[in-house]
């Protein structure tokens, strides 16, 4: 999978380029608008990370751009305003998502996996970790022929744990994903705690392992080692 | 007081002081006039009585007006005066003036004394002071009167600027759009209050453009810190030390991190860049929120009562109506007890929610201020209903705390 990463803040592209190689995606970075709309006729990618704000022009003109060119990118807005207009005009010329700085690095992987399985794959695939079978579409979870029943929040946690596998989430950045990043939980992450216990509990009630460890005491890592 | 009273008092106060000053000036004058003249005539008379005497020295009467005798010798003397002579018919005394002389005529001297009556006269000074002091009432009125009138279409465009001035708010883009009045002076005031609100304006624009850049600036920097920060907790190779660090510096950029965003939306919210043609559904959003939050609710076991009959449409972007139930939700989730209920209502044009607690607010006057934390220790920025109270009264919605049998409840009410 190619993706092309187009953000003006060295350090943060830096950042975003060395996390999405590590989960296996070929990555490209464009500093300004122009470098940009080079690339996006030069080559063809799977996804782009597109900032709003960019040296030289805005991102929705590339989004624009991109969407004449090659209908089948994936695209994410990443911007510094969380602004509605933006997001709005960004989402109606084509873009998938929209993201606002800071973000989570977890949020991101999560995000883009997601569009890049909807639309390379009309989101009809299956995620398997191994005895764990996720059916995104249809919000379903196996383990062997077991079906486990989990909430939404639930479904949405087990998956933002499996696309982000063997990497420490934070427990904001798993408030975060579930319940909007307006809602306060600073002083309740205990509610964090109790919510994976019962997601541990029913895979492991359904025959699963428990891949979900505690890290630092600051968060969870998924993992099977 | 207002300025015209004032000016009239003073208007009054002013011409009544002139009129008994010129009053009495005008009456000693008058009667100083008056009596000189009577003099010059009893002095005629004194002449023609010397005539006659100077014929035939005799001495004769004629009650109360002239007496002459003769009288043994000088020295000559004349004498004028006002006496008071005893009327037998009128049964009272009445004033004269008197011109008493002793004169010696062809070797006789002779006491002649001539009197004028004072009543004419006094008649007249009386009429007089009567029709001055007439004139000079009405002139008075009537000059108030027209003052009154001139005062009132003079200071109407101050009185109108003023109501305008009144509504200034510093939020407003526009300096106030005060009316000209072709008054040298208030135009003056005017032109100095035009450059006062927009120099205000402008300073407060420029306060409030500079924090919001700040906050805007401050989004990536936190963004690279908070995901370099990231990839370091989840390299794994950290020593216990290290990560007990990493997680207090992580904690800390995450709350730095929501109290920028928050910043910015209040900015924003401040700053009416929400959209508000388009119509929300509070009841559906608060119907929504529950389903989001449910999983929340019942980690912290508690009961939800609902009594929503009514719809709350109103015009707000759906954006800020979704952060406003959130906001209200969410505080009601994360300041309960555990087992403890909410209960969310709607009542006439009001909609409640409440939560169980187990005390009143100390500083409830200061609850929807921003940064007040009930519990300083809270990890909590402290904006969410700072957020609220901006968001509602953006859009006319009164928002009240109160406290009663161990609930908080927020009550807010529509204009409908």
């Amino acid at each position: 999978m190619k993706l092309l990463i187009v953000e003006d803040e060295p350090a943060l592209l830096e950042e975003m380029k060395n996390f999405l190689e590590r989960e296996n995606y070929v990555c490209e970075v464009a500093v300004d608008f122009y470098t940009a709309v080079e690339k996006l006729a030069l080559y063809h990618y799977d996804g782009a990370l597109v900032d709003i704000t960019l040296p030289g022009g805005s991102g929705l003109q590339l989004i624009e751009q991109l969407k004449k060119q090659n209908d089948d990118t994936g695209i994410i807005i990443i911007s510094a305003r969380n602004s509605l207009d933006d997001k709005l005009t960004g989402l109606d010329r084509g873009a998938d998502d929209y993201l606002t700085k800071p973000f989570h690095l977890a949020e991101l992987n999560s995000r883009v996996k997601s569009i890049l399985r909807r639309r390379k794959f009309d989101g009809a695939t299956t995620i398997v970790f191994n005895e764990i079978e996720l059916l995104p579409d249809e919000g379903l979870v196996k383990i062997g022929n077991t079906n486990v029943f989990l909430t939404k929040k639930e479904f949405e946690l087990l998956l933002f744990f499996i696309s982000n596998k063997n990497r420490l989430l934070t427990r904001e950045s798993i408030a975060e994903h579930l319940w909007g990043d307006n809602i306060d939980l600073a002083d309740n992450f205990d509610f964090i705690y109790t919510h994976i216990n019962n997601l541990r509990k029913k895979i492991m009630k359904a025959g699963g392992n428990d891949y979900i460890k505690s890290v630092y005491g600051m968060g969870y890592k998924f993992t099977n080692q | 007081m207002k300025l015209l009273t004032k000016l009239n008092i003073r208007y009054i106060v002013y011409s009544l002081t002139v009129m008994l000053v010129s009053g009495i000036a005008l009456y000693f004058i008058l009667s100083a006039v008056i009596t000189s003249q009577m003099d010059e005539q009893l002095a005629g008379t004194l002449q023609t009585i010397e005539k006659q005497l100077e014929k035939s020295p005799v001495a004769y009467f004629s009650e109360p007006f002239a007496q002459v005798y003769k009288v043994e010798n000088g020295p000559e003397t004349t004498v004028f005066s006002d006496t008071l002579i005893y009327n037998e018919q009128e049964k009272e005394s009445e004033e004269y003036r008197q011109l008493s002389v002793i004169k010696n005529i062809e070797g006789n001297y002779f006491n002649i004394k001539i009197r004028k009556s004072k009543i004419e006269s006094a008649d007249l000074l009386e009429n007089l002071a009567l029709v001055t002091v007439l004139a000079m009432l009405l002139l008075t009125a009537s000059l108030i009167l027209v003052n009154r009138r001139v005062a009132k279409s003079v200071w109407l465009p101050f009185y109108r600027n003023l109501k305008i001035v009144e509504q200034f708010s510093v939020n407003g883009k526009t300096p106030v759009p005060l009316v000209k009045s072709g008054i040298t002076e208030f135009d003056q005031l005017n032109s100095v209050i035009t450059g006062l609100t927009k120099q205000v304006i402008f300073d407060f624009q420029n306060q409030k453009q500079f924090s919001e850049d700040i906050s805007h600036e401050l989004q990536t920097p936190l963004a690279i810190i908070s995901s370099q920060l990231e990839t370091l907790l989840s390299d794994g190779d950290l020593n216990t030390e290290h990560a007990k660090k990493l997680k207090s510096i992580y904690s800390s950029v995450r709350r730095l991190t929501r109290l920028n965003k928050d910043l910015i939306l209040l900015a924003k919210i401040e700053n009416n860049q929400f959209s508000s043609n388009e119509e929300s559904n509070l009841k559906t959003v608060i119907i929504e929120k529950l389903d989001e939050f449910s999983e929340l609710i019942k980690l912290k076991k508690l009961t939800i009562e609902t009594s929503l009959t009514t719809d709350f449409i109103i015009s707000i972007s759906p954006m800020l109506a979704e952060i406003l139930v959130n906001n209200l939700l969410s505080n009601s989730i994360n300041h309960n007890v555990t087992g403890g209920k909410i209960r969310i209502e709607s009542l006439g044009g009001q909609l409640t929610f409440s939560n169980s607690g187990t005390n009143e607010i100390a500083h409830s006057e200061k609850l929807f201020n921003r940064f007040y934390k009930e519990n300083p220790s809270s990890q909590s920025v402290g904006l969410g209903l700072a957020i609220v109270k901006r968001i509602c009264e953006n859009h006319s919605i009164s928002i009240e705390y109160s406290f009663e049998n161990d609930l908080h409840r927020f009550t807010l009410t529509f204009q409908i």
